[in-house]
């Protein structure tokens, strides 16, 4: 994990994918949200969460660091460490 | 070795004295050496002596492996799923259930020097099949995650720790590695921490001792077998391998929590889950996070980037059913187990489907949707378990 910390696009498009995704329109993401909180988001849709913003954001996640996310602030601070380096 | 045995609550309150010593060496070396104490005490020098022989064989061939895989780094796959198919063997060879068949006489006669008949009761009064899980979910860690390898004392105590033994949970190897990590232990329990501790083992008894007992000898008396002849059975079945099952899960999270070894929660009110696939993260909650873990998304995730997402649903299908086709083989190598875990795969996948496709019609936000789900999720989801239970009831016991 890292400090880095995403920009308002990138936490925008993000913000998008979980709102389609999970069909849920007004869904704000803060860095308290888990997968409990968002109906829908199991490991199934997990994994299309993960392959959609690898999509979006031109990244790749490894099979460690997905199964070690547990939150939305683990992620976000995932990706932005990855599109910083 | 049960909890109705005296003897091994005057091995589990001397183990809490001797892991309440203070010392300078790991928390996880120290568990593993009483532990190996503990299995002495309960199920003699013999047997505790061969599962440290083992282990130590099980660690010296990880070790070698890493310092081949770090020499040439391709292999380090190549090597782990060697290790892996060894312990697979073993796992299949003790699963196959020889030593109650007639095989047995023809292995011997095949093969006298593996002295078969000892070595497949030594795998039974070890619980292997639990101890099979936990060695994948160590080289898992090891080979693919990078974690670092614990020495064969600490790896004993992983696994084989002697209150998880006879039925689990799966506790994970990193967070077992996690115990040398976390700050030093409270010298008195808080108050909080107590109560945690007398809730899980108390509840546990209750479960095990009472309710599920009473059930078994209020339908079946006293000696009675527990048959399923018809549906009304096979609830009773379900209910009784619950309380069963959870009984020991609660009893070994309390001693769990007491000694500081990370021993997971294992089932969370699973007869109000409101689909199949929410009761596989309410039941046996370890095993699943395991399958979770080391099959479905490792498999899912690579799968969907070999075939795109827009085929995520039809991949799912293929993931579900090599998840679960691995859970029946778990339970039982017997076609009856491995069709049960097919059925369930199948069935989850069909789950997935309805729910994307109640998802993209914006079902999942009417409301009456959200108050009928509650009350008739869990009579489908209760339905299907029946039927499951009385598919499998003659291979459960």
């Amino acid at each position: 994990m890292t400090d880095a910390s995403l920009n308002n696009d990138a936490l925008e498009k993000l913000t998008g994918i979980f709102r389609i995704l999970f069909n849920a329109p007004d869904l704000e993401l803060n860095d308290d949200l888990t997968a409990k909180d968002v109906p829908g988001w199991d490991s199934f849709n997990h994994v299309n969460l993960i392959i959609n913003i690898e999509e979006e954001f031109g990244v790749r996640f490894s099979n460690d660091e997905v199964g070690k996310l547990q939150n939305v602030g683990n992620l976000k601070s995932l990706l932005a460490g990855k599109l910083t380096a | 070795m049960t909890f109705i045995n005296p003897t091994f609550w005057i091995v589990a309150v001397v183990v809490y004295i001797l892991l309440s010593i203070e010392t300078s060496h790991k928390a996880s070396l120290r568990f593993g050496f009483i532990n190996l104490f503990a299995l002495n005490l309960l199920l003699g020098w013999q047997i505790a002596l061969g599962a440290l022989l083992g282990v130590t064989l099980f660690w010296g061939m990880v070790s070698l492996g890493l310092q081949y895989g770090a020499q040439k780094n391709q292999n380090k796959s190549l090597v782990g799923f060697s290790i892996l198919a060894g312990v697979t063997v073993v796992f299949i060879f003790h699963k196959l259930n020889l030593q109650h068949s007639p095989w047995i006489e023809t292995l011997q006669a095949l093969a006298p020097w593996m002295r078969s008949d000892f070595f497949l009761t030594f795998l039974a009064g070890l619980s292997f099949s639990y101890i099979f899980v936990r060695c994948a979910d160590a080289l898992h860690c090891v080979f693919w995650k990078n974690c670092p390898l614990m020495g064969p004392l600490s790896l004993f105590g992983y696994l084989l720790p002697f209150h998880m033994l006879l039925s689990g949970p799966v506790n994970a190897y990193e967070e077992h590695l996690e115990m040398d990590r976390d700050a030093e232990p409270e010298s008195v329990p808080s108050l909080d921490r107590v109560l945690l501790i007398l809730n899980a083992i108390t509840t546990g008894l209750l479960y095990k001792f009472v309710v599920a007992e009473s059930l078994r000898t209020y339908f079946y008396g006293a000696n009675g077998e527990m048959t399923v002849s018809n549906w009304g059975d096979s609830a009773i079945l379900a209910l009784y391998v619950f309380f069963d099952f959870a009984g020991y899960s609660r009893v070994a999270r309390g001693l769990g929590l007491l000694y500081r070894v990370p021993t997971p929660e294992n089932f969370s009110a699973p007869f109000l889950s409101v689909s199949v696939t929410d009761f596989w993260t309410r039941w046996h909650m370890s095993m699943g996070q395991f399958v979770r873990r080391n099959l479905f998304t490792p498999i899912q995730l690579n799968l969907v980037r070999a075939v795109g997402i827009k085929n995520a649903g039809w991949v799912s299908l293929v993931t579900m059913v090599v998840s679960f086709g691995f859970v029946g083989l778990w339970h039982r190598i017997s076609w009856t187990w491995i069709l049960w875990g097919v059925a369930m795969g199948l069935l989850m996948a069909l789950e997935k489907h309805v729910q994307t496709f109640a998802m993209r019609k914006g079902w999942n936000r009417s409301p009456w949707i959200g108050h009928a789900l509650p009350w008739l999720g869990p009579v489908y989801t209760n339905t299907v378990l029946i039927i499951s239970v009385r598919f499998v009831a003659e291979e459960i016991f």
